[in-house]
């Protein structure tokens, strides 16, 4: 059996200051004063429940995650990869929720998030009590409290602090300090008095933990509860366009006009495109080795869910100079060579998700460099118009130094794909 | 009957091992010293057969030997009328009867021209300075594909392990030429065999430069069955002719088919591996220490259009 899971971020982060979200802020002081965990679970925890996938021919769950109320109407709040077997296969999954008090009912999703990983699904049944949902600004160091059904060992509630928003990440995610677990996807996060501050989505491990914003989730509500609002008969259709119009907003600004670049050796290349990229850099040389590793590496953290078995929307660049004053070009360019073609992608995904790689490659000739070029894609299989591409160059001609470079795109149309792949190849340059 | 004729020994595999003329009859064949034809085969009777004439027809009888005459697909009979060419067996021994008259198959030909694997070891120096170019040859590209520190040992080690490799190859065939011709031939053999070995590295590392300069893309496929196919046969095809058994013809043919038939099962499996479904990219191709100014290069806006074709192909995939 699978639990709906987390995924892991990588990297340290540090935490911004504060920032003010959609709607009118309510502002908290840090410190909280009277509540205890035990009082806000006593409290709050009817509105919470634990949502099943369940594959209908064997009845056996396959994903578990929570959810919560938030209306009167039996609307519920959770993330978009607790549901998503649902939307990707309707024929085989059906969703339901259980109540602490045994009760179950079925769900249907009425509205979806796929970017920012929200649900809202709705139960026919009068809630028994519901959060309203209110964009709220939080200092640091507030303590709060997240719901949930860890590992499905019963709804159990745990206490962390507040840490701000992640900075290097284009669609805003709060830094909450606590161990949240799998099966705590989609439950709410709240003050001492009641208030949603995020919805759980992610953990990085020892007690780092990701939520969504409660202002995305006021929004796509709002959206779901307007009454000009029709449920779309084929969300593969929703999660597709809203991932098309996602990239096509998410790459607009990279790699145009002018190019941020550095000097990479006798290179320049490509760098931090956006501000929402995180880049980081190194230069190794083993004593053991007869060559000299130069790495410059930039990328985003936006990962969106497709599947358990995929994730998507991270884009990635990175470059490594190689140079040898020991080895002769035969052997130098053995070693170029090797490192070149273990430049592997990183991207994951089963065969129901994407076809395998196909590429094209070439020998161009650049700004002053000529590059070997391969240009790797695969589209994903059920969201047509979505591909994952990867380009990898390699300059060459020159007998002591090679460089070699990577960008991978995950998530975009093939016209962006091959947009980026024309701007990055014009960004690599001989800077001699 | 005709005033010469032969009964002839054959082998396992129906060649003649030995020849006895036969001039007056009756001839008596057996083990014991008193016949004119003596077989050393312990299922022979002392005095098994006897040859008589018939009215000028030779004939075979059966004189009261323990297991008699036996004729292929027939079994035992007790007088056999010796047409020639007619095959029998005594004991365990198979002979055949035939006069002047019977058909032998035309020469092999000495073969001089290129590809004599036997010109290799005509003499002890072209031996030994053939052994030496291969694989100082061998050691030469092993030297040149690492880029970790080394002194000379380790393409000595290299091409030691591959001299190795190809002495338990050359000693296969040896043993197989000794069987059949009663020759060992280990050196020829040997050296043939570190011969194709460098034409094989040598054909991959143009390979390589090819494809890097070049880009054999849609045509390396062929172009390496084909190399594979040709370099294969020659290898077989030098290896049977050292034993000298079978025409040129014979030689090609079987070599050909080998060759075809081991490099398409290679194929078929490499394939049979990327049809599998995986998330990882295929190779990027080789990169090679050749100055720009030989590559074929296009224009980056020449390569992005050409990209479009991929796209049509991963549409069709998905489907």
């Amino acid at each position: 059996m699978r639990q709906a899971r987390f995924w892991s971020l990588p990297g340290v982060r540090r935490a911004l200051p504060l920032l003010a979200l959609l709607g009118v802020p309510v502002t908290l002081p840090a410190q909280e004063g009277g509540a205890t965990a035990a009082a806000v679970f006593e409290r709050f925890s009817p509105r919470v429940v634990k949502i099943e996938i369940v594959e209908t021919a064997s009845g056996a769950k396959a994903v578990v995650g929570s959810g919560f109320f938030v209306t009167d109407r039996g609307h519920l709040v959770t993330n978009y990869h607790v549901v998503s077997k649902v939307i990707q296969d309707p024929e085989r999954y059906e969703a339901k929720a259980l109540e602490e008090n045994g009760s179950t009912f079925p769900l249907t999703v009425v509205a979806l998030d796929v970017v920012h990983d929200l649900a809202v699904a709705r139960a026919d049944v009068a809630s028994p009590s519901h959060f309203a949902l209110h964009a709220v600004t939080v200092e640091k160091g507030v303590r709060l409290y997240s719901l949930g059904h860890p590992l499905e060992l019963g709804l159990s509630i745990v206490e962390g602090t507040y840490n701000g928003l992640l900075e290097h990440t284009r669609y805003t995610r709060i830094h909450f300090t606590a161990p949240i677990n799998p099966g705590m996807s989609g439950g709410p996060t709240i003050t001492a008095d009641g208030r949603v501050v995020g919805i759980n989505v992610a953990t990085a491990g020892n007690e780092v933990s990701f939520l969504v914003p409660v202002a995305r989730a006021v929004v796509l509500l709002d959206r779901a509860l307007a009454p000009s609002y029709r449920v779309p008969s084929d969300f593969l259709t929703t999660v597709r366009e809203q991932l098309l119009a996602h990239q096509d907003d998410y790459l607009a600004g990279l790699f145009i006009d002018t190019v941020a670049t550095i000097e990479f050796g006798p290179y320049r290349v490509p760098t931090k495109p956006a501000p929402f990229f995180n880049c980081w850099g190194d230069a190794t040389h083993d004593p053991a080795d007869p060559y000299e590793v130069l790495d410059h590496q930039c990328s985003t953290d936006d990962y969106i869910f497709i599947s358990s078995d995929m994730e998507s929307g991270v884009v990635e660049l990175w470059h490594r100079l190689l140079t040898s004053d020991e080895l002769n070009r035969f052997r130098f360019y053995a070693l170029f060579s090797d490192d070149f073609d273990q430049r592997n992608a990183w991207l994951q995904g089963s065969e129901d998700d994407v076809t395998p790689f196909r590429c094209d490659r070439s020998t161009v000739a650049g700004h002053g460099v000529t590059l070997k070029v391969q240009f790797c894609a695969r589209r994903y299989r059920k969201l047509e118009g979505l591909y994952d591409a990867v380009i990898r160059a390699a300059a060459v001609g020159r007998p002591d130094v090679g460089l070699e470079s990577v960008l991978t795109l995950s998530g975009v149309s093939f016209d962006n794909a091959q947009r980026l792949l024309r701007r990055y190849l014009e960004a690599i340059r001989w800077n001699r | 009957m005709e005033p010469v004729a032969f009964l002839e020994i054959l082998d396992r595999h129906g060649r003649v091992a030995s020849r006895h003329r036969v001039d007056d009859l009756p001839l008596r064949i057996g083990r014991g010293y008193t016949n004119e034809v003596i077989l050393d085969d312990p299922y022979v009777s002392p005095i098994h057969a006897r040859v008589e004439d018939r009215g000028g027809l030779p004939v075979l009888m059966d004189a009261g030997s323990d297991n008699g005459i036996v004729l292929p697909g027939r079994g035992r009979v007790a007088t056999l009328p010796l047409e020639t060419g007619v095959r029998f067996r005594l004991g365990r021994t198979d002979l055949r009867f035939c006069t002047a008259e019977q058909r032998v198959e035309p020469a092999l030909r000495e073969e001089g021209g290129r590809f004599n694997p036997l010109a290799l070891t005509r003499t002890s120096g072209r031996r030994w300075l053939v052994a030496a170019v291969a694989f100082a040859a061998i050691a030469l590209q092993q030297g040149l594909s690492t880029y970790q520190r080394q002194t000379w040992v380790e393409p000595a080690g290299a091409a030691f392990t591959v001299a190795v490799f190809v002495a338990v190859w050359a000693g296969g065939w040896a043993v197989a030429n000794r069987i059949v011709a009663q020759l060992f031939r280990f050196w020829t053999h040997f050296l043939w065999a570190a011969v194709l070995l460098v034409a094989f590295l040598l054909a991959d590392v143009l390979f390589q430069y090819a494809d890097f300069a070049i880009g054999l893309d849609a045509a390396a496929r062929s172009l390496d069955f084909v190399t594979s196919v040709a370099l294969g046969t020659l290898l077989l095809a030098g290896h049977l002719r050292v034993i000298g058994q079978i025409g040129r013809r014979r030689r090609l043919v079987t070599a050909v088919a080998i060759a075809v038939a081991v490099t398409f099962l290679v194929t078929a499996v490499n394939q049979a591996d990327e049809d599998e479904f995986t998330t990882s990219l295929p190779s990027a191709g080789p990169l090679k220490p050749l100055s720009d100014k030989l590559l074929v290069r296009q224009t980056v806006d020449h390569f992005v259009e050409g990209t479009a074709d991929l796209k049509a192909e991963l549409d069709r995939l998905a489907e």
